[in-house]
C-alpha cells in the first residue's frame, strides 16, 4: 500500500511515495539519499540509525517512513553549515574518536541531542546513559566519551561569544 | 518486513470494531519496537497494522484521591522523566531509566511492553509490585484486571479479540513504604535476565505491614512470591528474615536455561537478588 508522504529534512521538504512496510531508514537512504544514517542491526541496537525527530532522538530503523509523514528531521548531514563542522563533530576529529567512522553518525547525533537537552551541561553519568544506544566496536568508548566533553565546552564558549 | 495495510485511527472504539470483526491479521501498533522486529524476522506477519499513537492515549495524571492513571501509548522516556512518577512511584522512573536506551525509549510504550508480555518485561515486576491494574477496551465494554491476572503464559495476556489496553492505573503508595526494582542483565541494552520487584511498608513498630515481592524473567509470566512476602507479613524488619525470605522466593521461582542463563543461575540470582531488594527498600524507608 503506497502512501505520499511529506518529510522535512535538514530544514528542506520533501515529498516521498514509500510503501507500508518501508522504514523512515530506507527512505532516508534509499529515496533521499542520506547515506550518513547507517544501517547496522535493523533492531534498534546499534544506533547508528539514530536521528532526531521532531526534536527526540530514536532508531529510524524502527520507525515506518509512514509514521513519519508531517515530521521533522534531523540526520548528520544537517550538523555541518556547508564546509564548516559542527563543534561536535570538530571535537571528535580533534579527541580522535574516529577510526572507522560507521558508528559517528549515530554517536553525534546522541551527543546532539544530550547536549540540547543539559544545555551543554551533561554529568558523566549523562554523557554514558546517551550513547548507551550506540555502539562502537573499534573505540572502546572513551574519546567518544572525552570528545562530548569538549563540545560541550566548545558550545559554551561559543554562546558566551568566546572561541 | 512484510507488505501491510497502515491505517490511523482517533477513536478507541473503532479500534477495537476492527479489531473484532477483520477477517484480516490485523494487530495494533504503539512505539514498534518490539513489533517491527517480529515482523522483520517474519515471526509475526500481520496483513493489517491500525497505529493507536493518535488515541489522547500518552498522558500521566494523578486524581485527586491520589490514583495516577497512565495512558497505555505514553512512552518510556515520559515515564522516566514524569514528576509524578518521580514523586509518588520512582521506582517506575528508575525502572525505566535501566531500560535499553534513549532511541528506544522515545517510542517504545508502557501499554506495548506488557501486551507483548515477554516473561522479563521490566515495567511489569514493579508495577505489579505496586498493585497496579489495567482498565482494557472493547467496543462496548470496559474491564479493570489487576496486573497480577494480565500475564497468562509467555507473550499472551488477557486481552480478548476486540480488547486493547487502554490504561494503568496505580494506587497512592502507602505511608513509610519503599519499592524497587533490580535488573540482572549481561550488557547495557540487554533484556532482564532476573528482576526482582520488591515493595514493603513498615509500620511506626518496624514491623512489615505491606509486602510485595515479584519475580520477573525467571517464569513464563512475572510471578508474585507469595509464600515469601507472607512470611515476612507481621514480623518486624531484620537482617535474618530477609535472607530467609530471599531463600523462599528462590524457591517460587520456576526459570528456565536459556542463551541468557542457566536455571541454577537464575534460581541463585533470584534469592541474591531479594535479598539485596529487601535491604535497600529498608534503607529508604529509614532514611527518610
Amino acid at each position: 500500500m503506497k502512501h505520499n508522504i511529506s518529510i522535512r529534512v535538514n530544514s528542506n521538504e520533501y515529498l516521498v511515495e514509500a510503501d507500508s512496510n518501508r522504514t523512515l531508514l530506507d527512505v532516508l537512504r534509499e529515496d533521499l539519499k542520506f547515506t550518513g544514517v547507517k544501517d547496522g542491526c535493523k533492531a534498534g541496537e546499534c544506533g547508528a540509525c539514530s536521528v532526531i525527530l521532531n526534536g527526540e532522538i530514536v532508531n529510524s530503523c524502527l520507525v515506518l517512513a509512514i509514521e513519519a509523514d508531517g515530521a521533522d528531521i534531523l540526520t548528520i548531514e544537517g550538523l555541518a553549515n556547508g564546509d564548516e563542522l559542527h563543534p561536535i563533530q570538530k571535537a571528535f576529529v580533534e579527541e580522535g574518536a574516529i577510526q572507522c567512522g560507521f558508528c559517528t553518525p549515530g554517536m553525534i547525533m546522541s551527543a546532539k541531542n544530550l547536549l540540547d537537552k543539559t544545555n551543554n551541561h551533561p554529568t558523566s553519568e549523562e554523557v554514558r546513559e546517551a550513547i548507551r544506544g550506540n555502539y562502537c566496536r573499534c573505540t572502546g568508548y572513551k574519546k567518544i566519551e572525552k570528545a562530548i566533553f569538549t563540545a560541550a565546552n566548545m558550545l559554551e564558549d561559543n554562546q558566551n561569544g568566546r572561541s | 518486513m512484510n507488505e501491510f495495510e497502515y491505517k490511523q485511527l482517533t477513536s478507541i472504539k473503532e479500534v477495537c470494531r476492527q479489531l473484532k470483526e477483520s477477517s484480516r491479521y490485523t494487530k495494533v501498533l504503539a512505539g514498534g519496537t518490539d513489533l517491527f522486529i517480529q515482523m522483520n524476522n517474519g515471526k509475526i506477519q500481520p496483513d493489517c497494522l491500525i497505529d493507536i499513537k493518535n488515541l489522547n492515549l500518552s498522558y500521566i495524571i494523578r486524581e485527586e484521591n491520589g490514583t495516577t492513571r497512565i495512558g497505555a501509548t505514553t512512552n518510556l522516556n515520559m515515564i522516566m522523566e514524569s514528576n509524578v512518577i518521580m514523586e509518588d512511584y520512582i521506582c517506575l522512573s528508575e525502572t525505566a531509566r535501566d531500560m535499553a536506551a534513549v532511541q528506544v525509549r522515545n517510542r517504545a510504550t508502557i501499554g506495548g511492553n506488557l501486551c507483548n508480555a515477554s516473561p522479563s518485561a521490566d515495567m511489569a515486576p514493579p508495577l505489579i509490585a505496586m498493585d497496579a491494574y489495567v482498565n482494557i477496551i472493547s467496543y462496548d465494554n470496559e474491564r479493570k484486571v489487576p496486573l497480577s491476572q494480565f500475564f497468562v503464559g509467555p507473550g499472551k495476556t488477557d486481552l480478548k479479540e476486540g480488547e486493547i489496553l487502554a490504561e494503568i492505573l496505580l494506587p497512592p503508595p502507602y505511608a513509610r513504604s519503599a519499592c524497587v526494582y533490580l535488573k540482572q542483565k549481561r550488557n547495557a541494552m540487554d533484556l532482564a535476565t532476573i528482576g526482582v520487584a520488591v515493595n514493603i511498608s513498615l509500620d511506626d513498630n518496624e514491623i512489615l505491614n505491606s509486602v510485595k515481592i515479584v519475580l520477573g524473567a525467571v517464569g513464563p509470566t512475572p510471578i508474585s512470591s507469595i509464600d515469601a512476602a507472607n512470611y515476612l507479613l507481621g514480623k518486624k524488619i531484620n537482617e535474618n528474615i530477609i535472607k530467609e525470605a530471599a531463600k523462599i522466593a528462590a524457591q517460587e521461582a520456576k526459570p528456565i536455561s536459556d542463551i541468557r542463563a542457566s536455571k541454577e543461575y537464575r534460581i541463585y540470582m533470584t534469592d541474591a537478588l531479594v535479598e539485596e531488594a529487601m535491604v535497600i527498600v529498608w534503607d529508604k524507608i529509614r532514611q527518610r
